[in-house]
């Protein structure tokens, strides 16, 4: 027995609407229940979605100036409804000028809203978020050469290992598995295991959660394949600020030049971002005052149906027209 | 394995609230892992005042070995005036205003906080963030400190103080994703060792005829709304859009507030203030209202959602509520509503389809199997406790 429960959502907001719509559901009557209920749930609850705080703050407009006059004592109604009587006309005169007012900010937050909406269309800030947040695919090029070769680098770190884009956390495994003590994290719709700790959070987000010097190690990889030129280079900003001294930095990245060779003209050209080259990770890395780092080649990815056996200068060629499709970047924070 | 729980009260008579999901955990990890676990409290029992109550001893509950320390002081007269003037806006509160607020707050208990700090245990679990001997114990016991921070979103969490309990933690356990979302945007806590756990649910026995009859409702459908009958907890305003409900659709169904009376919602022909009531008659009103609603707006996890699906039915919820409306949200077992008009439309559905009711209460307690049973909760925690103590143990070498 299962349930559509977006289809039962879905039906009871339109019969909400209907409701709406028919007059069946009386606007005053509505606005006086729904403050009822806003006094058990603070605006803050809605902090981060933009449309229901403004929607709050406009039913919060309307200044409600008849007073309860309930209680459980005899008389004490009757005194309240006398009080409320001689003195509603000037809560009323009040009240009008106070919710004009609120009434006109919370239409020029809504108009301010609206013209960001425009802005971020227009260039296409949107469009990048979901391509920044990561798709939950792309973890780490070439992960089978580069897994030994990270654990290795921070099997002797004392402190928390993070690796950002984790995936399904091979990574993680490995390295818990030589008595590291790391966690992942990895954007929404990454598979959970339940043995480690891999948490489903945005790369910049978490790096904004943990404290500066916190961390013993960090991997980067997939979100440089990925992410816009700017992000990039916050992403080393923040990275750099979270390694604790003597930490180590990784970074596991597809080659340019590759990256390009596979995928198609609209993607390369149309793409929110690109990966860097090993050689300015490197440059970004020493810049925010790590160390010089260790820059390593990933395997060369010769295709099947190219003829092999052409002796030294076949080779050669292969060199040039096959380069290495990943590097790995990895150095250290001065002591 | 040693385990120390530091909670300002425990026992019993305990129910609901931070410190029964602490006893629950305690006793099982006695039993079904064989770990030796000792509670560290006072000698409190009501929160209200946080009095004395328990003689100051040593006794075993169930097999956990429970200390009980006589505190200095209580909740202080002043304590709800001096939040008045701090709350409003806490994030601004310095150093000494926040300590003040603390220690009136109470139980303010040192010797709580000594025998933390000098106890043998692996892992000494606070639990929850907002008292005295977890602010005093987590930075004292260092990196053996596991919390549970049982937070939600309320003013006092913003309190400036609270940066450093976290900070101080080794190991946050929270009881739903929205609650480490919460803590997460208000500490800088990412680093450390997390689990999204929750507590586990074991199905009571009980028959809806007798409960039924308890409430003198013999035949009628009723809703069900579970714990503290207190307005703070969304009971006025359920008990308003209950008789807005009924006056827009008369017809037989009632709402029953079962539950320690705080403030009685005014009187109303369908609506039943029944009092607290035994576990029998829990289960039964569980296994026969036409649903479960949990109007609060502070629930860091809300276990009555976890019964009212292993006894077999959907559950309404506040929207805002981050705790109810996760478990609504991944579990597809439950209704929420932001207002009358959802709550309505909501409560038509429930009580006027059987097949929705059905089928949300089926997958409500596919959410519970999966992921509040003792084993599976118990095995997480084991796994998450032995990571702890193993970075205590590499720290110390």
């Amino acid at each position: 027995m299962t349930i559509d429960h977006k289809r039962l959502l879905a039906e009871i907001e339109e019969e909400v609407r209907r409701k709406r719509e028919s007059g069946d559901l009386p606007p005053h009557l509505e606005r006086e229940l729904d403050i009822v209920f806003a006094r058990y749930a603070p605006v803050r609850a809605l902090d981060g979605d933009f449309d229901q705080v403004l929607t709050r703050a406009e039913q919060a407009t309307f200044i409600d100036v008849l007073a309860p006059t309930a209680s459980s004592r005899p008389v004490i109604p009757h005194v309240k409804r006398v009080l409320r009587k001689s003195v509603v006309w000037i809560f009323r005169y009040v009240a009008q000028q106070a919710s004009g007012f609120n009434e006109a900010i919370a239409r020029a937050v809504r108009l301010l809203g609206t013209r960001v909406d425009a802005l971020e269309e227009a260039t296409g800030t949107r469009s990048i978020a979901p391509l920044v947040a990561g798709d939950g695919t792309a973890t780490m090029p070439d992960a089978e050469h580069w897994l030994p070769v990270l654990v290795d680098a921070l099997r002797d770190v004392q402190g928390r290992v993070l690796h950002v884009e984790c995936g399904s956390g091979e990574l993680v495994r490995a390295l818990v598995n030589k008595g590291v003590d790391a966690y992942g994290v990895h954007a929404e719709g990454a598979p959970a295991d339940a043995e480690l700790d891999i948490r489903i959070d945005g790369v910049m987000e978490h790096l904004g959660k943990v404290p500066a010097g916190a961390l013993a190690g960090i991997v980067l990889s997939g979100c440089v394949d990925r992410f816009p030129k700017a992000a990039l280079l916050r992403l080393a900003d923040q990275a750099v600020a979270r390694l604790a001294p003597g930490g180590v930095l990784a970074v596991v990245g597809t080659d340019p030049v590759a990256w390009e060779r596979d995928r198609s003209p609209v993607e390369v050209d149309l793409g929110a971002g690109r990966p860097l080259h090993a050689a300015t990770w490197a440059h970004l890395l020493v810049e925010r005052g790590l160390h010089a780092p260790a820059v390593h080649d990933g395997p060369r990815r010769r295709p099947a149906d190219v003829p092999d056996g052409l002796g030294e200068w076949g080779a050669r060629i292969d060199t040039l027209l096959f380069p290495p499709a990943s590097f790995g970047v990895v150095a250290s924070r001065p002591r | 394995m040693k385990i120390a729980y530091v909670v300002p009260r425990y026992g019993l008579e305990v129910l609901g609230g931070a410190e029964y999901g602490a006893r629950m955990l305690a006793e099982r990890l006695v039993s079904m892992l064989g770990w030796e676990v000792e509670i560290i409290t006072t000698c409190a029992l009501d929160a209200g005042t946080w009095a004395d109550h328990y003689p100051a001893a040593e006794v075993d509950i169930n097999g956990v070995r429970v200390r009980r320390f006589s505190s200095e002081a209580g909740r202080h007269p002043a304590f709800e005036g001096y939040s008045r003037t701090v709350l409003p806006q806490p994030a601004e509160a310095d150093d000494e205003t926040c300590r003040r607020w603390i220690e009136l707050q109470g139980p303010v208990c040192p010797d709580v906080i000594d025998a933390a700090r000098h106890g043998d245990a692996d892992l000494v679990v606070f639990y929850p963030y907002l008292y005295y001997p977890t602010v005093h114990g987590v930075p004292a016991v260092g990196r053996r400190a596991v919390m549970h921070p049982a937070a939600h979103d309320e003013p006092p969490l913003r309190l400036p103080i609270f940066r450093d309990v976290f900070a101080a933690a080794q190991g946050l356990v929270f009881q739903t994703y929205g609650e480490r979302r919460l803590a997460e945007s208000l500490f800088a806590i990412g680093d450390r060792a997390q689990i999204v756990m929750g507590l586990g649910v074991e199905e009571g026995d009980g028959d809806p005829a007798a409960a039924a009859g308890a409430f003198g409702l013999d035949d009628r459908p009723y809703l069900l709304c579970l714990g503290r009958v207190d307005d703070g907890k969304g009971v006025g305003m359920l008990a308003r859009y209950f008789a807005e409900y009924k006056a827009r659709r008369p017809g037989p169904l009632a709402l029953v507030f079962a539950g320690p009376v705080v403030q009685r919602p005014p009187d109303h022909p369908d609506i039943v203030v029944a009092g607290p009531v035994d576990e029998a008659v829990k289960w039964g009103a569980l296994r026969g209202c036409t649903g479960l609603v949990n109007p609060s707006y502070f629930e860091a996890f809300s276990i009555v959602l976890m019964e009212a699906w292993t006894a077999g039915v959907p559950v309404l919820v506040n929207g805002h509520c981050l705790a109810t409306r996760e478990h609504c949200e991944r579990s597809g077992g439950g209704l929420w509503f932001e207002g009358f008009a959802e709550f309505e439309a909501a409560v038509d559905r429930l009580a006027g389809d059987a097949e929705v009711r059905a089928r949300l209460a089926a997958a409500g307690a596919e959410y519970v199997e999966g992921n509040f049973r003792w084993p599976v909760i118990i095995e997480r925690y084991e796994r998450f406790l032995t990571a702890c103590a193993l970075r205590v143990r590499r720290n110390a070498d």
